[in-house]
């Protein structure tokens, strides 16, 4: 079903994605050019960098997730009832847009990868298994992690209409912390600390890391912790304010 | 009628291309490279002519081509072939000197600023149509006076009800003094007052600045009253184009007798006096033919104990049916 | 045509006071949003700054040329968001609600009511930041004004904003011929990346494709160059002649489009 509302408007699809390679190629681009006659900056040499910015762009169209943004508007005009009352649980709902919205987006992201690929010819070496694994993962959760932060934004529109602002915010806030433009350990130290308190470092830096093998064993089972701790956290937050949400909607009987 | 016309339509043709798809994941797919058109003729060979002053009413049913029709006189879509020819220019030149004549006023779009007082569009229009201040205050004074809006033209838009943002959206769109107004639907979904203001207000423009004026309806009530003319189009054709009691008389044969019985009477009883339409007691709908329907009014009121009587004419959609049907017989 | 000046002169200034009654309207809004693109910039001047703190060049640009780039694009960028975007969401917004009808039928050119009717004041601050950063990176890196260079730029800083216009109408016309495009108004800005690093960053076929099939990368880079005296003559008068031809270019794809345009069915 999903699939084919997109081969309906194959335009939109193809802007979306063409969006998403340009910024991948400007980065590569630029950082190629950031490391011409230069051996290493920031403790990285350039095939690092390059590996890097490619791993980052590649897991932001996994974790990614712009399928919710209209939920917010749903929830505050009420169009969510009609979902509601469907013998389906609305959780169920989202999980399978979600899972069809990623495969789509991800075969994509393979094939322009490839191109990038054959462009910039990155050295990336296949980490072994455990390591993969580990990766693969992490990733998994991180796409769980921003999955409940666009639900969490989803469930303001039971207070307000006016929720893009702050998506906005957030997701102009994420541009520059998640570590999608520069590796996060080339900031200062102090603006660092603060960063790994936040879920940004999670949605794409750390699972770089992980696949580029920078973690030691006890650093990896500290993201790990991080991991799972906001996905708890996210969730458990979540699930009370649906549950308000909708005992304030009963309320006002939209 | 001596005056040339101010508009002019020869064989005004409209068509336009709708694409459609095939249902499924695999039409979806296939409508990527190769996509089914199908011609729809919104308006096929239409001729007419419209003489300064006058109001004429567009009757036809939902996408007949009433709107396409006021769409080209606007110079908004270009015809597939025909003449058109408004205040003697071509609509589609887009001259502003044409554009400067001329209002289109839609009742389900507005222009007006959603949070400034109508003021602020008011005096944006005269910008945008050049008016120059004298001819401004004066138009608007006697706009503001004709549609009783003096204390509302400073309030913000949004605070006003559906029916005064269409009065000022009236006055928006006429500030410029146009010689030709086309009103697409304009009163609806206003209420019954309301409707009946802005009917009134529209004669009232009409003599006092001399405007033609086009109007589409769905209500019987505003083509009634506000025009003597009526043009009557059906699937992209013109049907018949003259005076509107004509049409009545012609086609509307029956007039309606609304009951509310007292007694208990069945429906065979009723049936002897018209073609019975519904009947729950102790309301009945009679339709009896038009000459005799104060007579049988009369009977029915001696024969029965009625608690109430209205005689009406028949919707304007009932007497187009009859009018559609009687040309269906014809071909 | 003087009076018809005057007459598209007052108009321009009459939306921008429209707009300013409703912020006055909507404070709130105006007050977030003024934050966010603050901290935009903010965010990436510093972004450039901790590269440019370890290299010390850029693809031949040194620190103080990086920074009079960055401000150049800071401002440009402050109308991407000031006016075109809010304009060009405005238009293709009114092609599909059908409130195109209404724009179309007023003595006056469309595409010039369409283009300037909405406009947001909350980069004002962003601009000039901007110029304020230029100002005093110019002074400290001791770079010789001239008389010439200054207007220049003035005048350069203007052909690129005709020319982010002219390509974002382009894109927002295409609107017509398609049957829904949720994010077309997100294509141009998307590509501001390009605009913002130097136009020696790309090579080969990328350097071919920015700078000349489609020069994004000329948009900040001119103006700066200009300022710096480094400017060449063939880029200067290419970009000018390109961007003249596209705007001439946008309006008959526009007179064409609306040609085909019918207006939403009713």
């Amino acid at each position: 079903m999903y699939w084919q509302n997109l081969l309906t408007y194959p335009l939109n699809f193809v802007f979306w994605r063409l969006r998403q390679m340009l910024g991948t190629f400007t980065s590569l681009t630029f950082w190629s050019v950031v490391f011409v006659g230069t051996g290493s900056a920031f403790g990285y040499d350039r095939t690092d960098m390059i590996s890097y910015i490619f791993l980052t762009s590649f897991l932001q169209s996994f974790v990614l997730s712009t399928l919710l943004n209209g939920l917010a508007q749903d929830v505050y005009t009420g169009e969510i009832s009609n979902t509601l009352v469907k013998p389906i649980r609305m959780f169920g709902v989202w999980i399978t847009q979600e899972i069809a919205d990623k495969s789509m987006n991800l075969f994509f992201v393979i094939l322009e990868s490839l191109f990038l690929f054959w462009v910039f010819k990155p050295q990336l070496i296949l980490p072994p298994t455990p390591q993969l694994l580990v990766f693969l993962v992490a990733a998994f959760l991180g796409a769980v992690i921003l999955f409940y932060i666009m639900l969490l934004f989803g469930t303001l529109g039971f207070w307000t209409q006016e929720t893009w602002g702050i998506r906005f915010l957030f997701f102009m806030i994420l541009d520059f912390t998640a570590g999608k433009l520069y590796p996060l350990d080339i900031l200062p130290e102090l603006v660092k600390k603060v960063l790994f308190i936040t879920p940004f470092p999670y949605l794409a830096y750390s699972q770089t890391q992980l696949f580029l093998g920078k973690y030691s064993p006890t650093e990896v089972v500290h993201v790990f912790i991080a991991l799972i701790t906001w996905v708890l956290v996210l969730a458990g937050l979540f699930h009370i304010l649906w549950k308000r949400g909708l005992k304030e909607y009963g309320a006002v009987g939209r | 009628m001596s005056e040339a016309p101010i508009i002019s339509i020869q064989n005004l043709k409209k068509y336009f291309k709708v694409y459609r798809k095939k249902p499924g994941l695999l039409g979806s797919i296939q409508s990527l490279w190769s996509r089914e058109y199908e011609e729809v003729k919104a308006v096929d060979d239409v001729s007419f002519e419209i003489y300064p002053g006058e109001i004429v009413g567009f009757i036809g049913q939902n996408g007949a081509g009433k709107t396409t029709t006021l769409k080209v006189l606007s110079g908004l879509l270009y015809p597939t072939s025909g003449e058109v020819s408004v205040l003697g220019f071509n609509p589609w030149d887009r001259k502003p000197d044409f554009q400067r004549q001329f209002a289109l006023v839609m009742g389900q779009k507005n222009q007006l600023w959603w949070d400034l007082p109508a003021m602020e569009s008011f005096l944006l229009n005269k910008a945008i149509y050049e008016v120059p201040d004298a001819e401004f205050d004066k138009t608007l004074d006697k706009l503001v006076e004709l549609l009783d809006v003096k204390d509302i033209i400073n309030v913000q838009v949004r605070k006003l009800s559906l029916g005064q943002r269409m009065k000022c959206e009236l006055i928006a769109a006429l500030l410029h003094s146009p010689k030709v107004l086309f009103l697409d639907e304009p009163t609806i979904g206003l209420d019954v007052v309301m409707q009946k203001v802005l009917r009134d207000f529209i004669k009232a423009y009409n003599q006092e600045f001399k405007a033609t004026i086009i109007l589409t309806s769905h209500y019987m009530g505003d083509v009634k009253e506000l025009c003597k003319r009526a043009i009557v189009i059906d699937h992209g054709q013109k049907i018949f184009d003259g005076d509107l009691q004509d049409i009545i008389d012609q086609f509307a044969r029956n007039k309606i007798l609304s009951l509310i019985m007292n007694d208990k009477i069945n429906q065979k009883q009723l049936e002897k006096y018209g073609q019975l339409k519904e009947f729950e007691y102790p309301k009945a709908t009679l339709l009896v033919p038009r000459a005799k329907a104060a007579k049988i009014a009369g009977q029915l009121l001696t024969d029965f104990s009625v608690a109430d009587v209205n005689i009406e004419e028949p919707t304007i959609d009932a007497i187009i049916r009859e009018l559609f049907l009687s040309q269906k017989k014809v071909h | 045509m003087w009076k018809s000046l005057k007459k598209y002169w007052f108009i321009f200034w009459k939306f921008r006071a429209i707009r300013f009654m409703m912020l006055l309207e909507y404070r709130g809004n105006f007050w977030f949003w003024a934050f966010v693109s603050l901290m935009w910039t903010v965010f990436n001047f510093f972004f450039f700054d901790l590269i440019i703190g370890a290299r010390n060049e850029l693809a031949g640009w040194n620190k103080t040329e990086m920074y009079v780039l960055i401000s150049t694009f800071t401002m440009l960028d402050a109308f991407t968001w000031s006016f075109f975007y809010h304009n060009m969401r405005d238009y293709i917004a009114s092609i599909f609600n059908g409130q195109l009808t209404i724009t179309l039928t007023r003595p006056i050119n469309s595409q010039f009511l369409l283009s300037v009717q909405n406009n947001s004041y909350t980069n004002v601050v962003r601009f000039f930041v901007g110029l304020g950063i230029l100002i005093v990176t110019l002074r400290n890196g001791q770079i010789p004004l001239t008389l010439a260079g200054v207007i220049g730029f003035a005048l350069f800083f203007f052909i690129s904003l005709l020319f982010v216009y002219t390509l974002w109408f382009i894109v927002a016309t295409c609107s017509f011929w398609v049957d829904r495009l949720d994010n077309i108004n997100e294509l141009v800005p998307s590509t501001r990346r390009v605009w913002q690093v130097p136009k020696e960053v790309f090579t080969g076929f990328a350097s071919t494709f920015f700078s000349v099939l489609l020069p994004l990368s000329l948009i900040a880079s001119l103006p700066s160059e200009i300022l710096l005296g480094r400017a060449s003559f063939q880029w200067l008068a290419y970009y000018a002649v390109f961007t003249a031809v596209l705007f001439w270019l946008a309006h008959l794809f526009f007179t064409f489009s609306i040609r085909k345009y019918s207006g939403v069915a009713n």
